[in-house]
């Protein structure tokens, strides 16, 4: 029994692709006919000065081109994979990471690379456990202190333990808190471990076993004129599912041979939970304290989240309404400028360095905070899988930004969090009509169309 | 294609691009036909990244990059297509991606349509792969563009996605 199936059964299967060409060829160049003419790019001219610069720079391109040719496997995958692998990994219903994080020390007068050990494991909707380190230096590479600490939550109770300190805190967890840091850690904070550059500037570099499973390897580089910190990372694709297996990163430090800063050995997506990190057990001879009530909200965070120069910002999370607007809710101290106007940050949404600035639509001030919706201002409107949300504070005495990732959140959350978010800015006894997600969608609506 | 219909077509000339809509539009609305499941609606998509891409076309400085610079316009239209019409703000999975078991082949028209289905549910470097060898008129250079493969890899790529669509139509014990 053959059960592949035959040539013919594909071409009938795949005969509707050419059915009725001609007509729909008709309507497109009706359609076309009647459109603009498309645009063509003009080649920008350039001032005589910077000629000479840029014939070198296009000299160098072209020993880059030649020699990623001739060294460069044929046949290679496109960085398509990689992008597929980040959309993929936003839809995950728990992530594992295990593997190392590296600093060079200095031990008796030499350099040396010593490894500590990293685990983080994330569930949807509300459970996560994860370590840290922090590393005091001297005279570059002298550690002095290693602190190391972990925190972990089941959404029921949350736990941060202390090793250096040898303490434990455990105190109720707020399932809605839990839910959002637990998202923030799979839309942000893991994208930003595993993924250096954007999807477009990785290169493949060839196919390896990793643990008996064939991998696509895709590799990033800084650009060599790149100032001050570069980076370089690999990251070893399932060739089957396109997930990621594995994860190394390197600095390239100027002068100096590359050096090892992290690496994921495991990657492991939609795994059995590991019970074992949510026994909640403090070790022997460690103080452990019990805190009564919940824990503090990140919704809304008790005080400024940037500041400097006398200048203070304060920002929630920012919430994405539907891919077309950002609900963020913010202050600014002082809050007016020497004129007495409103002082309003400068917001702006896209990739890092390629930000474009939003349409602003206030919605409401509640003496401190205020609730805006922002809009990209891209051709198409939307907010792409890559896009932050860029808030710029800068005056004559101070200049600093802050960066989030707009949380997607499913519908009911997001509901829930609108709602409970305006709890703590409108404040008790008050006759202010909290808006809801019903609200915000005909608002988003109406801009888009009006855009 | 040659540099004179390059010109032409960079320069927006119906003509030109009415020749670019014959050889690759069969190839667009498979792509698009994985992400919407439904003929009426990649035909209607596939017009749409047509539309795109004759606005976009003076962009275009390689003709041998044509058929990639299409498929990306596809794989981004069918993206926009997706989250338009995403029920939920998101949705998240219960489990990891993975394969589903497809209704077998049978010669009926009933049985093709499920064919149709399984291909869509293959990884996309096999779906692409396939979509391309029955609907391009030299597959093999199509497949070094937009999979980056040789052409024996483009053809092993194929006998793989072939043994996976039997792997998945093996179950339901159907003869071909």
């Amino acid at each position: 029994m053959n059960e592949i199936p035959s040539d013919a059964a594909f071409d009938r299967a795949y005969r509707p692709f050419r059915r009725d060409h001609a007509r729909q060829r008709e309507d497109l160049l009706q359609a076309i006919a009647k459109g603009d003419r498309p645009t063509v790019a003009e080649r920008p001219r350039r001032q005589p000065r910077y000629a000479r610069a840029v014939l070198s720079l296009a000299a160098l391109l072209l020993v880059g081109i030649t020699l990623g040719v001739l060294f460069w496997p044929p046949g290679a995958p496109r960085a398509l994979a990689v992008e597929e692998a980040r959309e993929q990994l936003l839809q995950v219903k728990s992530l594992h990471l295990k593997g190392w994080n590296f600093q060079t020390v200095e031990r008796d007068g030499r350099l040396q690379v010593e490894r500590f050990p990293v685990e983080s494991y994330t569930e949807r909707p509300n459970r996560f456990w994860h370590n840290g380190y922090g590393f005091s230096f001297k005279e570059n590479h002298r550690l002095v202190n290693v602190t190391h600490s972990y925190r972990a939550s089941d959404g029921e109770k949350s736990i941060v333990v202390s090793h250096d300190q040898r303490t434990a805190v455990i105190r109720l967890a707020n399932r809605l808190e839990t839910q959002l840091q637990t998202e923030q850690m799979l839309q942000q904070e893991v994208f930003d471990r595993l993924f250096i550059g954007l999807p477009e500037e990785y290169r493949y570099t060839g196919r390896e076993e990793y643990n008996d499973v064939a991998c696509d390897v895709y590799e990033y580089k800084d650009s060599p004129w790149k100032e001050g910190f570069r980076q370089r990372c690999r990251i070893w694709l399932d060739a089957r599912s396109g997930m990621p297996v594995r994860m190394k990163g390197w600095t390239l430090p100027k002068g100096r041979p590359e050096e090892p800063v992290f690496e994921y050995h495991t990657i492991r997506i939609n795994c059995p939970r590991p019970d074992e990190l949510f026994m909640f057990e403090a070790p022997e001879d460690y103080n452990v304290h019990v805190v009564e009530g919940e824990a503090g909200p990140i919704i809304v965070p008790d005080g400024p989240t940037a500041s400097g120069g006398g200048d203070s910002l304060g920002s929630w999370i920012p919430f994405n309404i539907n891919d077309r607007a950002v609900l963020y809710c913010w202050f600014l101290d002082p809050s007016t400028d020497a004129k007495g106007l409103q002082r309003v940050p400068k917001f702006s949404l896209g990739r890092p360095g390629n930000s474009l600035p939003c349409r602003h639509i206030p919605l409401r001030s509640d003496t401190r905070w205020n609730w805006s919706l922002l809009f990209p201002a891209k051709e198409n409107g939307r907010i792409d899988l890559d896009d932050q949300l860029f808030v710029v504070v800068k005056s004559a005495r101070s200049h600093f930004s802050s960066s989030k990732v707009p949380l997607r959140l499913p519908e009911e959350t997001l509901r829930q969090v609108i709602r409970e978010a305006q709890q703590s800015t409108i404040g008790p006894g008050s006759n202010v009509e909290p808006f809801t997600l019903e609200d915000l969608d005909l608002i988003v609506e109406s801009a888009s169309a009006d855009n | 294609m040659n540099s004179s219909d390059f010109e032409r077509l960079t320069a927006g000339e119906p003509g030109a691009f009415a020749e670019v809509y014959d050889r690759y539009a069969p190839l667009v609305r498979s792509i698009c036909f994985d992400t919407t499941r439904n003929l009426a609606q990649a035909e209607d998509l596939a017009q749409e990244v047509f539309l795109k891409a004759y606005q976009r076309i003076g962009q275009l400085r390689d003709p041998v990059r044509l058929a990639g610079w299409l498929a990306a316009i596809a794989r981004r239209a069918c993206h926009d297509w997706r989250r338009e019409r995403g029920t939920d703000r998101l949705r998240f999975c219960e489990s990891a991606p993975e394969i589903e078991a497809a209704a077998p082949v049978m010669p009926e028209e009933r049985d093709i349509e499920l064919l149709r289905a399984a291909i869509s549910e293959l990884p996309e470097k096999e779906r692409l792969a396939l979509h391309i060898h029955y609907l391009c008129e030299q597959p093999a250079e199509v497949a070094r563009e937009i999979l980056g493969l040789s052409s024996s890899g483009f053809y092993k790529r194929i006998d793989r996605a072939r043994r996976r669509l039997a792997a998945i139509l093996k179950p339901l014990g159907v003869e071909p």
